[in-house]
């Protein structure tokens, strides 16, 4: 049994708005990211499986435990959630925000006051305990953020849009800090930067208007997905009738004096296109060679969809 | 331990921030020592006020040659009561003038025979002005009053004076009858007041005491109702709610700690107040037994004002709702329940809601004990009705609260 399972989970809104429709995921390890648009659910997802937000229907399996059919405290024991707006109390220290945190999770003062000293120490914010949240920098108000959340020692982690307002130095950092945390557990995060998710997901769960449009690693999604790697090639001037098909690429668009092919073995098809155009009479200015990413992905996978 | 941690979270925050937030130590310490202050500072003794009445005397005492002036005897004796600051004006109208533009409190007008009717024995018209306002109808009352015991005590003297005369009669049983009668005419009834006070409240310490503990009652009024109102809209402001509700923390758990930290800043603004009334000469009765329940029945008052809030807390629908509802209640409250001003002093309306607001009558109650000499039990009986529905407030209160919460994790 995964430590966390999801199933069939839905959230409709009294004025009939379908925010979540049937998502089912599940985890034990690593980062699985959650990726979407604004408005296709990722909150919403994630506030039902905190403990935050009741859904309609659908049901969450936190460590064996059922978050909304069963004894309140057993799941929320076991999840540590830092929502997008981080809930600092501006008038505490940043030692003080992680103690209060920990005896709202049922810490003993001593207890709470010991774990959050060793949590700021190993999150690289020793020198900021005394510091209050609006001393801190973004980044380092952020860690804090993520060191609320595990303050509990929890099993699951669950972070919407951490890295959310940080520059992209910054925000490198942080998903490298959550990458060694997921170590030894199981994050569930958001983001709706695809270069982020692909550096620091295990998982990515795409959401497009509440449903889940594709999941798989980074790896699967792109193979599944966006395969094909694109090649840009500027010509001195148009070239009318230019050939559809070079070695195994095909061409996608022609416009003018730019043409774009697709290729899903770009390093052998390259040359091929290069000589085929020349041979067809063309002078070539210019070549580039855009490799797929989970941008395309999320691009193809929520655009088709919009379409 | 862990079900005490929480419910122990939102007095950690109070404690640390105390020291810090401006806000907090204003409404807590700042605010109520001032508010205290400037009370003891106008009504903080309890002598009686002093009535500024403008006297204009047309009276002559040289048309019958007397040899002593009767309006200048009643000006001194005026004086010398300390009840009244005396104002000599030289025109009937200047002094009607005055009392119209509440000027004076009341005016005296003394007529030009005034002097010599007295002397020979027919009852000269003296004029009282006032508006018609109670404090005037006050002042007019303790005039008329005064210039009438004036006129007793002038009376006494004559009979007194005749009697000398009459007793040289040879016919010795009638002389004695009728001094007996003319002595009872003068004074046919002999009156002794015997007014009986707290033996607290008649003192400077005493009203004092009674402002400290109105003030007490206040920062109940305010603390209670403001951890109330806002129990759920400000952590739905602040972002904190969605963070509690994902955590292991109950409603119940939630409740508690807001209930525990309110009392806490309840206790420490009551300790301050208590201090400095103090050191300002505020005399209670400091037994422990009777400090005991006072403590009790404050306390009980400030967990009435919380129910009271978490029963509005479906109201605020933001930070500058809470202001509203509790401004709106805290303020009149203060006036009309007989908080910060004596019950006796308010219209029977506002006396009669002094009377069952469970807040006022537990601050009564504790009143009772610690100012007015009465027994712990006696203090408690008189709280009872408070004590229960201070009970059910809080219950009703909590489940609203609870089912607030409920609804919070359904958007």
């Amino acid at each position: 049994m995964a430590v966390l399972e999801v199933e069939d989970l839905w959230k409709i809104y009294p004025d009939g708005t379908q925010a979540v429709r049937g998502v089912s995921f599940s985890g034990d390890m690593g980062v699985l990211m959650l990726m979407g648009p604004n408005g296709s659910g990722k909150t919403t997802t994630l506030e039902m499986t905190a403990g935050a937000l009741r859904p309609t229907r659908g049901t969450v399996r936190v460590c064996g435990h059922d978050m909304w059919g069963g004894p309140r405290e057993p799941p929320r024991r076991c999840v540590g959630y830092s929502p997008q707006k981080p809930p600092l109390r501006s008038e505490l220290t940043a030692l003080e925000n992680l103690i209060w945190i920990g005896m709202i999770r049922g810490m003993s003062l001593v207890e709470a006051k010991r774990r959050a000293r060793s949590l700021l120490e190993e999150l690289g914010l020793a020198d900021a305990a005394r510091k209050r949240p609006r001393h801190l920098s973004g980044g380092m108000r952020r860690r804090l953020a993520i060191a609320a959340a595990f303050m509990g020692d929890p099993r699951i982690l669950i972070m919407d849009e951490p890295t959310s307002g940080l520059d992209p130095g910054a925000r490198r950092e942080l998903w490298h800090m959550i990458r060694r945390l997921a170590e030894d557990r199981l994050v569930v995060a958001s983001t709706h930067i695809a270069s982020d998710a692909e550096e620091a997901a295990d998982r990515v769960l795409i959401f497009h208007k509440g449903r889940i449009a594709a999941q798989g690693s980074p790896e699967e999604l792109i193979r599944s997905h966006a395969p094909e790697a694109s090649i840009v090639v500027k010509l001195e001037e148009p070239l009318p009738g230019p050939p559809s098909e070079l070695g195994g690429a095909r061409l996608s668009r022609s416009e003018g004096a730019v043409l774009r092919y697709f290729s899903e073995e770009p390093d052998r098809d390259l040359p091929a296109i290069v000589e085929g155009l020349i041979r067809s009479g063309a002078r070539v200015r210019s070549v580039e060679l855009t490799r797929p990413g989970l941008a395309e992905v999320y691009l193809r996978v929520t655009g088709a969809m919009l379409g | 331990m862990g079900r005490l941690s929480r419910i122990l979270s939102e007095s950690y925050v109070l404690v640390k921030m105390f020291p810090r937030s401006k806000s907090l130590l204003f409404w807590i310490i700042g605010f109520p020592l001032i508010f205290y202050g400037l009370t003891v500072a106008i009504w903080g003794s309890p002598t009686p006020p002093t009535i500024n009445v403008g006297v204009y005397s047309a009276d002559n005492p040289a048309a019958c040659n007397a040899t002593v002036n009767m309006t200048k005897v009643l000006v001194d004796a005026m004086k010398e009561s300390g009840l009244f600051k005396v104002h000599m004006y030289k025109s009937e109208g200047e002094v009607t003038g005055r009392v119209k533009h509440a000027r004076l409190d009341a005016g005296l007008i003394v007529p030009e025979n005034f002097t010599c009717a007295m002397l020979k024995g027919s009852a000269p018209e003296i004029v009282v002005v006032a508006v018609r306002s109670s404090w005037a109808n006050y002042s007019a009352t303790v005039l008329e009053s005064f210039v009438s015991s004036f006129g007793d005590n002038v009376r006494r003297m004559i009979v007194e004076n005749s009697t000398k005369y009459i007793m040289n009669y040879t016919n010795k049983t009638i002389a004695q009858q009728a001094v007996r009668w003319l002595r009872f005419i003068a004074e046919p009834v002999r009156v002794k007041a015997n007014v009986t006070v707290p033996p607290l409240l008649a003192t400077a310490g005493g009203v004092r005491a009674f402002y400290a503990l109105g003030m007490i009652g206040v920062e109940a009024l305010f603390i209670g109702l403001s951890v109330g109102v806002s129990s759920i809209v400000e952590r739905k402001s602040e972002g904190s709610l969605r963070m509690i509700l994902a955590s292991p923390m109950s409603g119940a758990d939630l409740l508690a700690a807001d209930t525990l930290s309110a009392l806490l800043g309840f206790g420490i603004s009551g300790v301050t107040i208590f201090l400095v009334s103090l050191a300002m000469g505020a005399r209670y009765d400091l037994s422990p037994g009777i400090l005991a329940v006072t403590v009790a029945l404050l306390l009980l008052g400030a967990l009435s004002m919380i129910g009271l809030g978490l029963l509005l807390a479906p109201l605020a629908r933001s930070s500058e709702a809470v202001t509203v509802i509790v401004n709106s209640i805290a303020f009149p409250a203060m006036f009309i329940g007989g908080i910060m001003i004596p019950k006796d002093f308010l219209p029977g309306w506002a006396a009669s809601f002094a009377e069952v607001f469970p807040h006022s009558r537990l601050l009564e109650a504790s009143r009772l004990v610690l100012i007015y000499g009465y027994t712990p039990a006696q203090a408690i009986r008189y709280a009872v009705p408070a004590i229960i529905a201070t009970i059910v407030i809080y219950v009703v209160g909590a489940l609203v609260v609870m089912r607030l919460l409920e609804k919070s994790q359904e958007y």
